[in-house]
Formats: structure tokens, sequence, C-alpha cells
């Protein structure tokens, strides 16, 4: 049973969006537009913006990009006759690439009709995963020069089959299958519970205990670092597994690719981005939204884009998962035990763990204790867990004022551990600032 | 002996170290003496044998643990059983009058002023060396005051909430006030330091379980005929006093890590000095779950803190529970989310209109103290006021 989240705890950022059906869609042109690259978005001849040519939001929402009104200067240096079509801004971001550049291909598609037309994007950048997914459509692109206005005499605009908040079409789901069947997937091994990890992006990027969650899941999921893999890589593993779990981002977004679809579990923070309810119904997958991320300060302040700043809660998310796609944690004790956190305390079940265990449990139920994540990056280390001790050094080193000199001499440590030279380099000159004695920390310095 | 010290003297000035108060094994003397009498101006002389009794301490817990740890001689048959109780620093408190009347001591008065010199004095080890030992004895001194006190009736209940939420703000947990207001129709929640001691030890004896956030009201079992289970909350740290009142009486108590700290804005910001658990916050689904494991299996028939008790199902997600009651739903997402301000300034506002002033001066005052929202404080205020005029 899929339920709206408005009936919890999460409120929703965004929408709502309606589910257009299939055929819903339509095309203007052709028209005579001009476009210039670099520009989102196409002119009138008489130099006006095309509003339709520009991405959009919901009614009254401001549009994400700066596109200037009027045509910028100069008159055009190249005029096209030949039929093309509006492909509209390409966006380098993972999701917004999936969601909105690639949705005004529907015309493209087999039997479509503008099938084998070329399409003018407004911008060429390139990344491999834009490429692999471009080249797997099998799409004919027609290039914008690098400067000067280009006035296109017959160019179709349809509509983007995604407009964020506002709506989504069936078609968005149509182009992505069409990149799918041109997609050479390789074979993988199947897997129960695919975690699409966080962990590995910029810390600006991730939530804190990410990593310790992924130890303590171990075996009992599969996780992948999606900004590692190719798109196909991607959709391999996607495939290959009954159920998709992780901290909500764009890497879900590639479930629009996959043939067969799993079951997911999003973990998010009070905020539910409409997009990806969006995408649950379109794909009518059977999908939960767990609140299971928490602010770790009280005020916001160094935040820099979701999901930073948030912790992963991992008793409640153990719980969720073992509530829906993972049932073998409950009959697994390791797990079953931090599940419930507080039955490790003296006299409530007579669990007993080790002293690792203790101080991953004493993380759980006080995870704004500095001493505490000091004590847990301790045991990881002893272990020769360098990357979980790490992120315990690197949480409180971010978070606290009491450890200005251990904590970050000891991810300078650990990172010098595992090979990752410059980033001790970096954490060492942190621990000199405040202590220049430091004989340890100028040992990691580059060079020394 | 000296009024105003808490340690005897020998006919030489030496400080006779049996007579302070001592923790732990080995030296751990909490209270600053010197080392050789200051003055030796005898004012009288007692030849009477008299007992000591020690550094009378007036803290509540430290009254009933050490204070009157060295009283078994006198549970003895015989001509000590009627020797007057020497105690330095004396405080008049109502539980000490109350204590002191109901085992029937004789306390030698001191003079104020100068010094006086007993010539027959016995000095009984403590039936309680904090972190050290713990004697049977303490259990039987405590029995007797019992055996005096007049206790009055009281109506039993499954479980006692020996709260603190109505102690000085520096002496408080965050969202105590939620969690009593969670559990209202549950437990009997009594405030120990607006009762006596005879109506403390009556609410004990009378209650299937007693359960709080630790701290020396629990060593009032200490006096009860009949010890009730019970479950303490503490933080990472159990304090020895407590494990080892447990192992004396023989209680299966619960200890329970259901203190979370909450960082170290409010400290910096407060401009009075705190002691626990001031600074910590209730871990409300953690300790939900633990009373109904420990001591009420059928807490969590009630829906409302079945859900609480894991509140990430009330996500939108594939057979999860659903609450509508939007108060529920705002208390579930700062169960969840415990340091966004957000989420407590919106559940003050609905608590406000449900009329729970306390609970919402509750969640603003935490806002106030934890982050810089001047709005909180002027809501909390708004919610006192509104407190003092119902």
């Amino acid at each position: 049973m899929r339920r709206d989240p408005e009936e919890g705890t999460l409120t929703r950022q965004g929408g709502p969006s309606i589910l257009r059906p299939l055929g819903s869609l339509e095309v203007s042109g052709p028209c005579e537009l001009i476009a210039l690259r670099g520009v989102r978005g196409a002119y009138e001849p008489d130099g006006r913006l095309a509003v339709e040519t520009t991405r959009l939001m919901a009614e009254g929402k401001k549009p994400p990009d700066a596109v200037p009104g009027r045509l910028p200067g100069r008159a055009p240096v190249q005029v096209r006759g030949d039929d093309v079509v509006w492909g509209g801004p390409l966006t380098f971001h993972y999701g917004h690439f999936l969601t909105e550049s690639v949705s005004r291909l529907w015309p493209l598609l087999p039997g479509g009709v503008l099938e084998g037309l070329p399409v003018v994007w407004s911008d060429c950048p390139s990344h491999p995963i834009m490429d692999e997914w471009l080249k797997a459509f099998d799409i004919r692109v027609t290039t914008l020069p690098l400067s000067g206005p280009v006035r296109f005499t017959n160019m179709f605009v349809p509509e983007p089959a995604w407009r964020l908040d506002t709506w989504v079409a069936a078609e968005i789901r149509s182009i992505h299958l069409q990149a799918r069947r041109g997609l050479e997937v390789p074979s993988r091994p199947r897997a129960g519970v695919l975690w699409l990890s966080r962990s590995g992006l910029s810390r600006w990027r991730r939530a804190y205990d990410e990593v310790l969650l992924e130890w303590l899941l171990g075996e009992h999921v599969v996780s992948i670092r999606p900004e590692a893999m190719s798109l196909a890589e991607q959709i391999s593993a996607i495939e290959g597994s009954e159920a998709v779990a992780g901290i909500v981002g764009s890497a879900f977004h590639s479930l629009l690719m996959a043939e067969t679809l799993p079951r997911c579990v999003y973990i998010c923070g009070g905020r539910l981005r409409e997009t990806h309810l969006a995408q649950t119904h379109l794909l009518n997958v059977d999908a939960g939204f767990v609140q299971a991320l928490a602010l770790m300060q009280p005020r916001g302040d160094g935040r820099k884009s979701f999901p930073h700043g948030y912790r992963v809660l991992i008793p409640e998310v153990l719980r969720a998962l073992g509530e829906s796609v993972l049932p073998g944690i409950k009959q697994d004790p390791w797990l079953a035990a931090f599940a419930y956190p507080e039955r490790l305390s003296a006299k409530m079940t007579g669990s007993t763990v080790s002293a690792l265990g203790k101080a991953v449990a004493r993380v759980l139920l006080d995870p704004s204790s500095m001493s505490a994540r000091m004590w847990l990056g301790a045991a990881f280390a002893d272990e020769g867990l360098h990357h979980c001790a790490l992120e315990q050094y690197l949480t409180v080193a971010e978070l606290s004022d009491e450890h200005t000199v251990r904590a970050p001499l000891y991810a300078a440590r650990m990172l010098s551990r595992m090979g990752r030279a410059e980033e001790a380099d970096a954490m060492a000159k942190q621990v000199l600032a405040v202590d220049p004695s430091s004989r340890e920390a100028a040992g990691y310095l580059l060079g020394s | 002996v000296n009024h105003s010290l808490r340690g005897a003297f020998d006919s030489d000035g030496g400080l006779v170290e049996e007579t302070r108060r001592q923790w732990d094994i080995g030296a751990g003397f909490p209270d600053s003496l010197p080392a050789t009498l200051p003055s030796a101006n005898v004012v009288r002389v007692c030849e009477d044998e008299v007992l000591w009794g020690g550094g009378l301490v007036h803290a509540y817990g430290h009254f009933l643990i050490e204070s009157v740890a060295r009283l078994w001689p006198l549970l003895s048959e015989g001509s000590r059983a009627d020797m007057a109780v020497v105690w330095t620093t004396p405080r008049q408190m109502p539980y000490i009058r109350d204590w002191c009347e109901a085992f029937d001591v004789r306390t030698f008065e001191l003079p104020e002023d100068g010094v006086m010199r007993f010539t027959d004095m016995l000095v009984p080890e403590p039936a309680w060396r904090l972190n050290a030992w713990i004697a049977p004895e303490i259990r039987d001194i405590h029995l007797r005051a019992r055996a005096g006190l007049d206790v009055p009736s009281a109506q039993g209940s499954e479980i006692l909430w020996l709260s603190r939420s109505g102690l000085p703000r520096a002496r408080v947990a965050y969202d105590e006030v939620l969690l009593e207001w969670l559990l209202r129709e549950h437990v009997t929640i009594v405030r120990p330091e607006t009762m006596s001691l005879a109506e403390q030890v009556a609410a004990i004896e009378a209650s299937q379980a007693v359960a709080g956030i630790v701290g020396s009201a629990f060593h009032t079992m200490l006096m009860a005929e009949r010890v009730p289970a019970c479950v303490m909350l503490c933080s990472s740290q159990v304090r020895g006093a407590h494990v080892d009142q447990n192992l004396l009486l023989g209680q299966g108590t619960a200890f329970v890590h259901g203190l979370a700290t909450v960082g170290a804005a409010p400290s910096r910001k407060l401009q009075f000095p705190v002691k626990f658990p001031f600074g910590y916050r209730i871990l409300i689904p953690e300790v939900l779950r633990a009373l109904a494991k420990a001591v009420s299996p059928n807490l969590l028939e009630d829906e409302n803190l079945r859900l609480l008790a894991t509140p990430e199902n009330l996500s939108p997600r594939v057979g999860s529970a659903s609450v509508k009651d939007e108060l529920m739903t705002a208390v579930a997402r700062v169960l969840i989310d415990p340091l966004s301000m957000h989420g407590r300034m919106k559940l003050g506002r609905r608590f406000e209109e449900e009329g729970l002033h306390r609970c919402a001066a509750e969640q603003y005052m935490m806002v106030a103290e934890l982050s810089d929202d001047s709005m909180a404080r002027a809501s909390y205020h708004a919610a006192m006021n509104a407190l003092d005029e119902q």
C-alpha cells in the first residue's frame, strides 16, 4: 500500500505534480527561432524570449535559469533551414539531466512524429554519463557554434515530458527505456538489497554516519557508489537487485531506465522532494519514504547542500529496512541489538556485545557526544577499520570545539594509513594551525 | 569537634581521617579540611559516650546514603542504643527533621563557636562509603526510620514517575514535560521535592514500579518496606551509588541509556551554573520501549505510544501505520529530528492551540536556549504567562 507523505512526518517540498497520460504532450512548430550557445532558451525572430523553450518550474515559481528576456546583441551568424528539434538546456547535474534535459526527446522515439531529426541543445557540456546516455539513445545533434546566434527557420519545440513540480508524463519513461535498449548492460550477480551510497561524495554532499551504517549492514546489502560507475553498470546493479535503498538523491533517478523495477526505500530528512514522489507514481514502484535523517546541530550553520549537516538515524533505518525489504535483519542478533540500542542497557535483555559494539551503541544513543565518537573512532582504528574511524574523527573535527587537535590529528593519521596523502596533508595543516609543535601532524605534510 | 568542620580532630589537634567523608578506594575526600585544628579554643567538654555521625550533608541523596551511614550501632539493644549523635554542619531541612524524628535519633547540640572536646566518642565505619562499599546495615538503618514514620495510605499505581520537570531550570533535562504528557494516562507523576518524606515513601510502596531520570529521589527506596521494580534513565554513565543500591536491595533495576546530549550550545549561552541532567534530552522512543520491555508490557497497546516508540513508522512506507492527529505528528517530527528548531517551534504552537502551555513553554525554551531565535523566547514568556493565568 502506497501512502501520501503528508499523512506522516514528512512534508512535501515542491509540487504537487500531475501524472499526464501517454499521448497528452504536444509539439509546437515548425517555427522560426534563434538560439545561442550557452543561453538556456530560444528567441522569437523579433528578439523576444520564447518562454516555452526554457526550463520552467511550477506556476509562480522563479525559473531555475537566468535567461535574458531579449536576444543578447548580435545578428545571427548562421541561418539553418533544416528541420531540427529543440532539446533545451543540457544540464550536467545527473538527476536534472535524467529528468529534464532529455524530456523533450519523446517525438524522436521510434515511430515518433519527429523521428530521426537532429536535436539542438543550448549547452554542450561533456560528461561520460551524458555521453553514454545520448549514444545509447542514438541521437543526432546539431551543435551550436561557439559564438553567435543561429536562426532556425524550422524548429520543433516539444513540451517537456517532465516539468518539475508541475507534471510528469508517461513519455519520460519511454524515452529512458529507449536509451536502455541501446545500452550494453553487463551481467551482474543477483543482489538482494542494493544500497546507493553517498559516503564517497565530497563532505558537503554526504550525511554523517553513513559509513557506519554501511559497515553495520555488511553483507546484508550490496553497497555501490553510483558516482564511480558507468550508467550501464548502475542500471545493471539496479535491475539485478530486489530492492534499492539509500539516502534520497539523484542516483534514484536511474530507476527511470531500469527494465525491471525493484522495491525502493528512500531515507529522507523532514522534507520529501516532489520529484521522487512523482517518479514513484510514474513508475508505479513499490516505494517507502522513511524519515531517518536528523540535524546534527541545533542551527543550520555551515550546512552546504543536502544531506550535509544531517546524520543517518541508524536504529530507525535498521528497523525500517527490517520491516520492509530486509526482514533478515531481525534475525541477525548483531543488527537487532543496534535497531533497539536501549536494550544494551544493563538489565534490559542481557544482550552482550563487544567493546566495539558498545562504542557503536553509545554513539547511536548519544550522537552529539563527541567523546563517544572519539571513543568509537579509536575502537575502529584498533580493528584496522580506518575508513570507519575516519568518519567519526571527521565528524568531531567538523562539529566540535572540544577536540580541535586530537580529532583532525587522528583523521590525518587514518588518511595517511589509507594512502590518501593529500587529504592527510590538509588535515595536518588544520592541526598545525592550532598546535604548531605537533610532530605527528608535521609528519603527514606532503614532502615531509 | 568544630561545628563547621566535617571531621574530628584528636587531642593533639591532628585530623582523624576515619571521621571524614571518604569516597572511592584510596584517597577520595569530598570535603576540604585543615590537617590540624585551626583553633584549640575548647569551650565545652563532654565525657558521655557519643556517636560520631560525621558531617551532615543536606543534599537529599547524600543525606540518605552518607549522613546516616554511621548510625548502625544505635540499632543494637543495650546502652549504646541511646547514644547521642554528633553531626557537624547541621542544616534544618524538612526531610532531615522527619527522618531523624522517625529514627528517634538524639542529636548532640554543638556550640556555634569554638571547639567541643569529647572524651568518649565512638567512630563507626560508615555503612556506605561511596564507590567503595555498601553494607546491609544501611538498609536496616532506613527500615528503622521507616518503622517510625507515619506513612499515609497512597493510591496504588503501576508506574510511579519520579519527575524532575519541576526542579530549577539548571537541573532539568529537555523533553521531560513532553514525555510526562505522553505518559499521563499510564503513569502516576510525582514531584518528590514538593512531598514530605512520608508521602514519598507511601507513593513508592504503593507502586508496582518506579521510573524516572536517575537522581537522588531514587534513594528513598532505601526506606521502602516493599521495594518496587525500577527503571532509571541514565546518560552513558551510571552512577555507582545507584548500582550499589540496586545490588543491596536486590531490585533488578533496569538502567536504560535514555539521555543524550544536545551539544555545547546551552552551557555556552546560559548565565547560571548547571548540573546533571541539564544539557541532556530524553530519548523518548527508547524510553517508551524500555518501559514496555521492563515494567509495563501493555504500555504500547496505546496506539499513540506504539507509534511514537518507533516513529519511523510514521513515514509513508509499505505497511506503515498512520496518524491523523496533527499534534501527534508534530511530536513525532520532534522525536525523529530533535535538533530541528523548526520542528520544536511547530510543536510548541500545536501545544498552545490545545491550551497545553507548560508543554509549549518547554519546546520554546529549548529553542531559545539552543538557538538564537528571539521569537522562541517571546513565545516562551507568552506560554508561561498563560500558564500563570490558568
